[in-house]
């Protein structure tokens, strides 16, 4: 099929067929004017006598007279200008030879069909010299290298204009046949700048092409289009792989984690899989979600977790599985973090967020490459809480005991005499302290020529449990895959990118970590001696029961994207995006008879079923329109974007099994019902809009952006679901101006400014509606219940972000200096308005007035200190600060106001805690001011809470170095982060010190023991008589403390072999490494993970990798 | 301008316009099976049954187990004890201690939350959109709805006082409601029995289709009178109280069981009504699992053994509902605590998880009705009729007749054997005390003994603090 034609002409029956086949294969939207003439005599012989005409005219005669079909680019024609024909009963052939000769077209007769089109335009990548006439070089060829002379390989030999490229060997050599002289040619490649050369009587042009330190004019991916650093007038980051791969982790989230200014990541457990908090520039409503969008490959992509139903006690993971983890990170190319308006705000409604944008990895034309990657190492938890010895623990509870003036009872096992009390385990190093393995391995082929590239990858990973007493492991299988071709005119392009990731987690349910607290230390032996599990006599819950609950959940993840674009004219390229994404999630949850204490009695095992399925299409058709204009250049872009996200979940509860070897037979138990903690949900998410965008770069010095965004969403109720969105953005390249051209050390220089209007609509579905759920049944019958109060009012929360940014490059961008400030205002705030419980509900839904406030700025410093051709030392140095506060809260009445917890001047999630006083000197007892500033052991909620914290991070950054010598590379990298956080005392005080049986860290030694002790920690209880203090102590200002950290995040060592020497073993590079992530923390937080602030999970492992890298 | 570019404007023009076009369109969805609204649920028979049926059941949520009033109004009267303070749930030992505060709102949240239900229900089955139901089916679910929210509302009442009376959906005006005094709630209780009446079968019990049933897992119109009688008892209205009581009593449907054994299976005759438990790891009720001991306290079971006060009150020689409503358990001594034994409620049997199917949770059943009759005539001054009431329950338990003789020893006797008759079951200890006056004095020796400090606003539970805090209307009970 011959694409490059363009059908304005006649158009016959014949050929509306394929026309139509072309239209349904671009899915194009664009209606083509037909002209319909009827056909004349198929007469051979032609007699034209026209002056002065256009050639469309004489086309139209000459298709009366034969019925031959004109084909042709109208622009082309046009620029031929008027022409004067008198011919006579000449042969078509003749005719139009006539017709065209003072003209640069030439034309081509097939069938009943006749093709016009410019005679210079090349169509092929060999073409016969007579297109270029005289001034041709029959072969062109050359080498290009780096500055340190090696062949650059992949390096992209273009025909400025045209659609013509070669791309560069292994050895950076190319050879380009029929190159017209005086013609450019453009050498482009990843992470160098592009040069431009003309083409001369010479047949070799060699050239060196300098390493783009500044990275001005790479390519970068931009929301439904590309541009580069230089021209883009949005705030992003962009992350490549280059970083990513140093980083021995299983989502790429925590390779991000110090590496994008203006963004907050936690983890909240150290277990493998576990949930990953984002948070770009601050909250910025109350309720609604803070997640960004997660884009891959134009697709949307749901992030976040999928629930265990075993979330109801300590979630295995914190929250979940991560959907991330299905995107193996050494298969990502680069991931843009979207912050501001203008970079947003064309995706609308989820913009407000911000958007990270993953790009996978895609063939690359050049010799057919293996590549091979395998790592192994170990995870370990880096520190356990110290928690009381034997001594102290006994100490503590009988002290308890004395203070209660309670005996000894029957049930305190720990201290009756039941349990040897001489005897003494330390849980923490029995139950999690010891280093477990994990190990990667990937393999790709990559290559492909000028037309056709692929990119087929795979990849295994296993993560082993760190609680390695319970066994188990997190395993991953992936596969990715990229093939794109261009036809070879250039004009049409189809790509198909995907990928499958099969994930299984058979770690044991409940994160195990609280029982290192929980257990006294004379608690008896996990073993009998015969190897059987103690349970001392049912004295002893023992942890281990749960070591034969059964888990498997497994985590399969399809994602898929095609592009097909067509340049319907040469500044205008039609193109349709469509993907499908779909993530399902099982859960195989068995809890056999002997998976509980036999003080239980349970006589019949139960099961857990989950399966849980996202899944989302989408079909983004766009018309992107390019043109010089003047000294300008516009870009503008419109599109369409139609998504649809389904969610299920179906998860099931059997019980009544006769054995527990049939727990994984939903059918072999006798009751099978809707679990507590889960019910079956089935939601349909639909979303379209439409978008634009108008960009222009007026002589390289001044860019204006537009975007808007009209769009739908129904998460709103009928009547609500439309609003738009748009953004303006404006650069200046100040630096382009003839009077700073003159400051010679001033390399770069831009000023930047955006305003726009992003949206966000990440409530739950159905809210706007009241809306009844199932539970379980009453006589048989399925039973159902409201699940919330509708609210049909309510819509669109907005934030409209305002970004400044300087950037600033000086001595050949050895110094590259980027300052952002940033604030974001939202408003229409949709959160869950609190209401008294009489009215059925303690929440319902709003769109609060208000202002929410996000303002910061954060600086990034990037220094090449030494630059030699063999020692590279570069500093790279990121700094955020940002507050988020309530600006305006017109409260309405008090009610309101105490409704929505909002204080003007402080976050929306400020804690408002009691003042915490002391402990008494005489009663051991914790004491607090009141409001009134009175002294009180009973402080009340809402009324006694006035002490305001702030519990986001104030600010945070990273400093990272990288320093490379000939083969060898190493990069450390520090992150820090100030911020305060639930204090140690705080922890795993719901119940008192010294209540039965549960262990407590050192930090209650200091407790109150007689009167006239001074101290912060009351006296020890074994009741709950001291409780209302100690509850209210949790809600008051000593339960946080600073919780900074400043930690050695990832260090990375490797050497590259020299590729001469390997050259000889048949291997194109050989590179190893090593790989540590989470090495050092320094912290006054003390004991506890300061960024999990939780006692109850396991902190971030430590993790040493070593591994090597062979690519063929 | 030529005409290539008009065809493309003009093209790309109508293709805008054709997208802007079915933008609305594409936002629409149908509502997923799983998605019934306000606007379709009432309109067939078997969504509306199933909402009934969800309202049914979610009444566990209070009805039993250690969130239930049966338990937390045990504790914290003298019926049950709480033997290792610190290894239970705060709010049952705050119960136990009967030091509760404003934090604990979970009675009060869970039976408000029901109460919207109704009010759900009532609202759609009497609107337009029931129109598409089958009448007598519709009529049906009405009453037993109305009569489901005569019994929430009685135990608010009971347990907290002057209470907001919320009868709509519209959280806009229900959010701003004063409390409405006690005896405007019971007017509405007994205007939604009197309406419950018409509509519920005579006589028989139905599915939620209608068909005939023989488990009594929904309210009939006998239910309706038995509720009735013990709501004009609880406002002194002895003859109303005696009429309906009487109406039940006198139906052949009903017997007392002779076997006591069989008085909570899911077969008793003596059962005027009774809930299913809907909790798939239990199928029978939960009370059992939380009142028999089974280990010595504090060994990781959680169960509560009856008050040794309640013990003490029982003839353990002839009363034959010591020896089947109450359990022993004999924990032999360790190193440091002499061995002991404990009482439980033994009522319900079915303690473990996945036992059979056997027992429901009773909430009205015929002793009661004698007990109502009895004290409804003592206090009319029929003495006679008074005692043969109290002494049918008596002969049942295998006591010999009552010795009262006067109006006021006659009283004592039938509020004593309410206390050993109904003991553990619906918080009626308490209640019984309450309304006849004698909780202060009997708690003020008992609250010490269960490690507790009596005061009298404690006859009433406290308001939560939130919901004072969000409704400007709203006023604590005294004293919290």
């Amino acid at each position: 099929m011959n694409f490059c034609i363009h059908v304005i002409g006649l158009v016959p029956h014949g050929l509306r067929q394929q026309i139509q086949r072309i239209m349904k294969l671009t899915a194009l939207l664009i209606i083509i004017g037909t002209l319909q003439v009827s056909a004349g005599a198929n007469a051979q012989k032609v007699t034209l006598h026209e002056k002065d005409v256009p050639l469309s005219r004489i086309f139209r005669e000459i298709r009366k007279q034969t019925g031959y079909d004109f084909f042709f680019d109208a622009a082309v024609i046009r620029q031929a200008g008027s022409v004067s024909v008198d011919v006579k009963d000449m042969s078509l052939q003749e005719a139009l030879a006539s017709c065209l000769k003072n003209t640069s077209l030439s034309f081509h007769i097939t069938n009943n069909s006749i093709v016009v089109k410019e005679a210079v335009a090349p169509t092929e990548t060999t073409r016969a010299p007579d297109v270029f006439d005289a001034d041709t070089l029959t072969s062109l060829k050359g080498k290009v290298t780096d500055e340190r002379g090696a062949g650059l390989e992949g390096v992209t030999v273009s025909l400025k204009g045209y659609n013509r490229r070669v791309t560069t060997n292994a050895r950076g050599e190319y050879i380009f046949p029929y190159v017209p002289k005086n013609y450019i040619l453009v050498f482009s490649y990843v992470g160098h700048k592009t040069k431009e050369v003309r083409i001369g009587e010479a047949g070799v042009i060699n050239l060196v092409l300098e390493e783009d330190i500044a990275e001005l004019d790479q390519t970068q991916v931009i929301a439904y289009g590309t541009t580069t650093k230089r021209f883009n007038t949005g705030e992003q980051t962009t992350v490549t792989s280059k970083e990513i791969e140093k980083f021995p982790v299983t989502n790429v989230l925590t390779a991000l984690q110090a590496k994008v200014p203006g963004m907050f990541i936690t983890q909240t457990s150290g277990q493998p899989g576990s949930t990953i908090h984002v948070n770009i520039r601050g909250k910025n409503g109350l309720n609604t979600g803070s997640d960004p969008l997660y884009i891959i490959d134009g697709i949307p992509y749901s992030g976040g977790g999928f629930l265990s139903q075993n979330s109801g006690i300590t979630d295995r993971t914190g929250n979940g599985q991560d959907a991330l983890n299905l995107i193996n990170p050494l298969d990502i190319e680069s991931v843009d973090v979207l912050k501001d308006a203008a970079a947003t705000s064309i995706y609308g409604s989820r913009a407000a967020n911000g958007v990270i944008l993953i790009t996978t990895k895609k063939g690359r034309s050049g010799a057919t490459r293996v590549n091979l990657n395998a790592y192994s190492g170990y995870n370990q938890i880096p520190y356990l809480p110290h928690v009381l010895n034997l001594q102290q623990y006994l100490e503590m509870r009988h002290e308890a005991k004395r203070n209660d003036g309670y005996p000894v009872s029957p049930g305190d096992y720990d201290i009756n005499g039941t349990w040897d009390t001489t005897r003494s385990t330390n849980w923490g190093r029995t139950l999690v302290g010891q280093a477990t393995h994990l190990s990667n391995i990937g393999a790709s082929v990559s290559g492909g020529n000028a037309q056709t590239q692929f990119l087929l990858s795979g990849n295994y990973r296993k993560v082993d449990n760190n609680e390695k007493i319970f066994g188990g492991s997190d395993q991953t299988a992936s596969l990715h895959f990229n093939m794109s071709n261009t036809s070879q005119d250039g004009r049409f392009t189809a790509s198909l990118t995907g990928g499958y990731t099969y994930d299984r987690n058979n770690i044991p349910t409940g994160d195990i970590f609280s029982s290192v607290l929980g257990l006294a230390p004379d608690a008896p032996p996990l073993y009998n001696p015969d190897g059987s599990i103690n349970f001392a006599k049912n004295t002893f819950i023992n942890p281990l029961s749960n070591k034969n609950a059964i888990n498997r959940a497994t985590l399969d993840g399809l994602t898929s994207s095609a592009v097909i674009s067509y340049k319907l004219l040469r500044d205008l390229e039609l193109k349709t995006t469509i993907g499908y994404n779909k993530q399902q999630f099982n859960e195989f949850l068995g809890s056999p008879t002997t998976a509980f204490p036999p003080v239980f009695m349970i006589t019949q095992g139960s099961s857990s079923f989950t399966t849980d399925n996202t899944t989302s299409w989408s079909i983004e058709p766009q018309a992107n329109y390019n043109r010089d204009i003047s000294k300008g250049h516009l870009q503008a872009t419109v599109g369409y974007s139609l998504q649809k996200q389904t969610f299920t979940s179906q998860p099931l509860q059997v019980t009544g099994y006769s054995s527990d070897l049939l727990l994984s037979s939903i059918t072999a138990g006798t009751a099978i019902a809707a679990p507590s903690s889960k019910s079956y949900s089935e939601n349909i998410y639909k979303f379209n809009g439409l978008y634009g965008r108008v960009n222009y770069i007026w002589d390289n010095k001044y860019v204006l952006d537009y975007s808007g965004r009209y769009d739908g969403s129904t998460k709103f109720g009928p009547g609500r679901r439309f609003h738009f969105f748009q953004a303006v953005g404006a650069s200046w390249i100040f630096s382009e101006e003839a009077l700073m051209k003159q400051l010679s050390f001033l390399s770069f220089g831009k000023l930047r400014a955006s305003y726009g209007i992003t949206g966000n609509d990440r409530i739950g579905d159905n809210i706007y509606n009241s809306t009844y759920s199932s539970v379980p049944a009453y006589q048989s019958l399925p039973g159902l219940y409201p699940t919330n109060i509708a609210n049909p009012d309510i819509s669109w929360e907005t934030t409209k972000k305002i970004d400044l940014a300087l950037n600033l490059q000086f001595f050949h961008s050895r110094i590259n200096l980027e300052g952002n400030f940033f604030r974001n205002r939202t408003s229409n705030l949709l959160s869950g308005y609190k209401l008294p419980s009489i009215t059925g509900f303690t929440t319902i839904t709003e769109n609060l007035p208000g202002l929410v406030q996000n303002q910061g700025f954060d600086i990034t410093l990037i220094t090449h200190n030494i630059r030699t051709k063999s020692f590279d030392w570069s500093t790279t140095l990121l700094f955020t600060k940002q507050r988020n506060q309530v600006i305006t809260f017109p409260p309405a009445t008090p009610a309101v106001q105490q409704a929505a917890n909002l204080i003007v001047g402080y976050p929306p999630n400020v804690l408002s805690l009691f003042k915490y006083k002391d402990v008494n000197t005489q009663t051991g007892l914790y004491e607090f001011v009141d409001a009134k500033g009175r002294t009180t052991g009973t402080p009340q909620l809402g009324v006694d809470n006035h002490t305001l914290l702030d519990p986001n991070p104030k600010y945070f950054g990273s400093v990272d170095n990288s320093f490379s010598y000939k083969g060898f590379t190493l990069d450390v990298l520090f992150r820090f982060v100030k911020q305060i956080g639930s204090s140690v005392i705080a922890q795993n005080a719901s119940s008192p010190p010294g209540s039965s049986g549960t262990n407590f860290t050192t930090a209650v030694l200091k407790r109150w023991q007689k009167p006239g002790d001074v101290t912060n920690v009351q006296k020890f209880s074994s009741i709950f008589g001291g409780y209302s203090q100690l509850s209210a102590m949790l809600q008051s200002d000593l339960a946080y403390a600073d919780a900074s950290y400043f930690r050695l995040q990832n260090a990375s060592f490797s050497y590259s072999f020299d590729p001469e020497l390997t050259k000889k073993m048949h291997i194109q590079a050989l590179r190893v490494y090593l790989l540590g992530e989470n090495l050092l923390t320094i912290s006054r937080y003390g004991m506890i993970d300061p960024e999990t602030q939780s006692i109850q999970h396991l902190p971030l492992v430590r993790t040493i990798t070593a591994g090597i890298q062979v690519t063929f | 301008m030529n005409f290539r570019y008009k065809i493309i404007s003009s093209g790309a023009l109508l293709a805008i316009a054709l997208l802007a076009g079915s933008c609305n369109k594409a936002v629409d969805i149908n509502s997923t099976p799983v998605q019934l609204n306000l606007e379709n649920v009432y309109t067939t028979d078997g969504s509306a049954e199933g909402v009934v049926a969800g309202l049914l059941g979610k009444l566990n949520s209070f009805s039993n187990g250690n969130g239930g009033l049966p338990i937390n109004m045990g504790l914290y009267a003298d019926e049950l004890v709480n033997p290792v303070a610190s290894a239970q749930t705060i709010t049952l030992s705050q119960y136990y201690a009967d030091s509760l505060s404003a934090t604990s709102s979970s009675m009060w949240q869970t039976l408000y939350s029901q109460v919207y239900t109704a009010n759900d229900i009532v609202q759609g089955l009497s609107g337009s959109g029931s129109s598409s139901m089958t009448p007598a089916i519709c009529s049906r679910l009405l009453a037993e709805t109305k009569f489901l929210r005569a019994f929430l509302y009685f135990y608010l009442t009971n347990l907290y006082g002057d209470i907001p009376l919320t009868i709509t959906t519209d959280y806009k005006a229900n959010s701003v409601l004063a409390k409405s005094p006690q005896a405007k709630v019971y007017q509405q209780i007994v205007q939604d029995l009197k309406d419950a009446l018409m509509g519920l079968p005579d006589g028989s019990y139905v599915t939620a289709s209608g068909a005939a049933a023989t488990d009594r897992l929904r309210p009939n119109k006998q239910a309706a009178s038995a509720f009735l009688a013990r709501v004009y008892l609880y406002q002194g209205q002895w003859a109303n109280a005696e009429a309906q009581a009487d109406s039940v009593i006198g139906n052949t449907l009903y017997t007392l069981e002779p076997n006591l054994a069989q008085v909570f299976l899911k077969g008793s005759r003596e059962v005027i009504w009774q809930q299913q438990s809907i909790n798939p790891s239990y199928l029978n009720g939960q009370d059992a699992t939380y009142e028999i001991v089974t280990a010595p306290p504090g060994s990781g079971h959680v169960a509560e053994p009856l008050n040794m006060q309640l013990v003490n009150a029982f003839d353990t020689v002839n009363d034959k509902r010591w020896a089947n409503w109450v359990g022993q358990y004999y924990a032999p001594a360790s190193p440091t605590t002499p061995a002991a034994t404990y009482y439980f409620a033994y009522k319900y049997k079915a303690y473990l998880m996945s036992a059979p199917y056997t027992e429901n949770i009773v909430c009205f059943r015929l002793a009661e009705q004698y007990l109502i009759r009895a004290e409804a005539r003592a206090q009319q001054n029929d003495l006679g009729g008074a005692a043969s009431d109290l002494n049918a329950i008596r002969s049942r338990a295998g006591l010999p007749p009552a010795t009262a003789a006067t109006q006021g020893d006659l009283l004592a006797a039938i509020l004593n054997e309410r206390r050993l008759e109904l003991f553990t079951e619906w918080g009626h200890r308490f209640f019984d005390l309450h309304r006849t006056g004698t909780l202060d004095a009997i708690m003020t020796v008992a609250a010490p003994l269960k490690g507790g400090v009596w005061s009298s606003y404690k006859s009433l539970l406290p308001l939560p603090a939130l919901d004072v805090a969000l409704d400007p209307n709203l006023i604590q009970n005294a004293g919290y």
